[in-house]
């Protein structure tokens, strides 16, 4: 795995400490990683990169992967301590969603995770093979499993078909490029896609932060992408 | 229209229009009077605005919100200490401002199919008065003067427009307030007209009528009124309102005629929703 690109715009450029997108790769573990913090969470910042990093470190995930994460997240707090907003707005939970993705060298193949709306694309010489887990832009209007840091709202955990659901795997060469993309992107991608633009090209060529600031800024002015922290990792193999 | 972003940058906002007349002190079918359920669920809407933008290193100040009220005293501030000195303020200074933090019981799971009983810390900004006429062409005026106010600052030129949310249940004492309110209406920044819309509770039990897209159903002279006063829902406020009342289509009015407890709360959640966060 070698990463090509690996970086985040901000939604406001005045707050870009703010930005609640957390990514993490590891080219020699042939791991890559994003977490999209949901806005109305009390701490989702602080959650998505606790996701990427445990994700990084153990890509198991599952119920008690889940508690140890919860648990690194709710250490940070002591909810007696905060005032009446902070406590019900910590009680209310921070919710993220979960993109991860694991070379498999034996298989020649890619391991994809997912939960909530960020979006993995396979290209085979530029040109689409797949997405995951959404196929089409109109699956970004719903409203998406996150994951939570309340135990009990990660009900998809208990689906009987959860890894079936949220798990896929691609088969990867020298000719193969992996984005990696939260949803302000995703839908932006799938939507030129489905009107025949050229966007894969366009997305697999980013090498510089400069080269995703001038789309981001573009569609945003355009109003043709959706005012939100946008992440994107380009891997190639 | 109605696409900017709410960020800091772009704040956008609320006012709040209350009706607080003599006859707000009549009971709803539930037996509370209507004054004070009013005053419960705004309560209950500014907390939730307030928790909605409260993050881990404070309360984000998204949206700008007053409380304008009308009764036989004229039309007030609804806010009272801090919060009195104007009529717009930053989320953060209401959060930081209420008149009182009570400790109330909740209901919550116990996570073992059981519950228990948890004390929450709720804060009261709004108390309930009901006395004399109903000056609504005044409280009008008045609302027109501080979203003009607001939609002229430079820093807010390009949000998403205010959204005025307006309760009343009875007919204007000092006139016609329908030319005001669409005057009102064309008060507008970069992205669109400001919203108006209006509800009517009701003291007898008699079948809400909301969200309709024409006049024709409404029963009499002064629903229509309210009715004409009131704006077009957004589109993706019509997305967000159709998952709790499935009649309303994009043709929609902010209106409720008879409004029963929950029809109030559900106008108050669907009006403050005109404006996502991202």
């Amino acid at each position: 795995m070698k990463v090509q690109f690996k970086g985040k715009i901000a939604k406001e450029s005045a707050y870009n400490s703010d930005n609640e997108d957390a990514l993490s790769c590891s080219p020699t573990k042939g791991v890559a990683v994003i977490s999209d913090g949901a806005s109305e969470s009390f701490d989702a910042k602080n959650w998505s990169t606790i996701l990427v990093n445990r994700y990084q470190m153990n890509q198991d995930f599952n119920a008690r992967w889940l508690k140890i994460t919860i648990n690194s997240y709710k250490r940070k707090f002591n909810s007696q301590e905060l005032n009446w907003s902070r406590q019900a707005a910590y009680n209310r939970g921070s919710y993220a969603s979960l993109l991860g993705v694991v070379e498999v060298n034996p298989t020649k193949s890619l391991d994809v995770f997912s939960i909530g709306d960020s979006l993995a694309v396979l290209l085979r010489n530029n040109q689409l093979v797949d997405t995951f887990p959404y196929k089409n832009s109109v699956e970004f209007n719903q409203h998406p499993e996150l994951v939570s840091t309340i135990f009990s709202n990660n009900s998809y955990l208990f689906e009987d078909n959860f890894f079936e659901k949220h798990r896929v795997s691609w088969p990867i060469d020298v000719n193969t490029t992996v984005l990696l993309m939260t949803d302000a992107l995703g839908a932006w991608s799938l939507r030129n896609n489905e009107k025949k633009n050229e966007v894969w090209t366009t997305l697999s060529n980013v090498k510089h932060k400069k080269d995703l600031l001038e789309i981001v800024e573009y569609e945003r002015q355009e109003k043709t992408m959706r005012v939100d922290d946008s992440t994107l990792i380009v891997l190639t193999f | 229209m109605y696409e900017k972003a709410i960020t800091r940058s772009n704040p956008s906002a609320f006012l709040f229009l209350i009706d607080q007349s003599g006859s707000m002190a009549d009971k709803m079918p539930s037996e509370k009077a209507k004054s004070q359920y009013v005053a419960d669920v705004l309560n209950r809407t500014l907390y939730e605005l307030v928790i909605r933008c409260t993050r881990n290193d404070g309360v984000r100040d998204y949206f700008h919100v007053g409380v304008l009220c009308y009764n036989g005293t004229g039309v007030f501030n609804g806010f009272q200490g801090e919060l009195n000195s104007s009529i717009m303020q930053p989320l953060s200074k209401i959060e930081a401002n209420p008149l009182r933090v009570e400790d109330r019981l909740k209901k919550v799971s116990d996570g073992a199919g059981g519950y228990i009983q948890e004390t929450i810390k709720f804060p009261v900004w709004f108390e309930p008065t009901a006395d004399g006429g109903t000056p609504m062409c005044a409280a009008l005026l008045k609302a027109a003067e501080e979203i003009t106010l607001w939609c002229d600052n430079p820093a807010n030129a390009d949000s998403f427009p205010p959204t005025i949310l307006h309760i009343t249940d009875g007919e204007s004492t000092d006139g016609d307030p329908e030319e005001i309110a669409k005057q009102l209406r064309q008060i507008s920044t970069s992205d669109g007209p400001i919203l108006l819309f209006n509800l009517h509770v009701s003291s007898v039990q008699a079948e809400p009528i909301s969200y309709l897209s024409s006049e024709n159903a409404l029963p009499d002279e002064y629903a229509k009124l309210l009715f004409r006063m009131s704006s077009p829902l957004p589109q993706q406020l019509v997305t967000y309102a159709q998952d709790k009342i499935s009649s309303i289509t994009t043709e929609s009015k902010g209106f409720v005629f008879n409004a029963d407890d929950i029809s109030i709360v559900d106008f108050l959640d669907i009006g403050t929703r005109a404006a996502q966060l991202r």
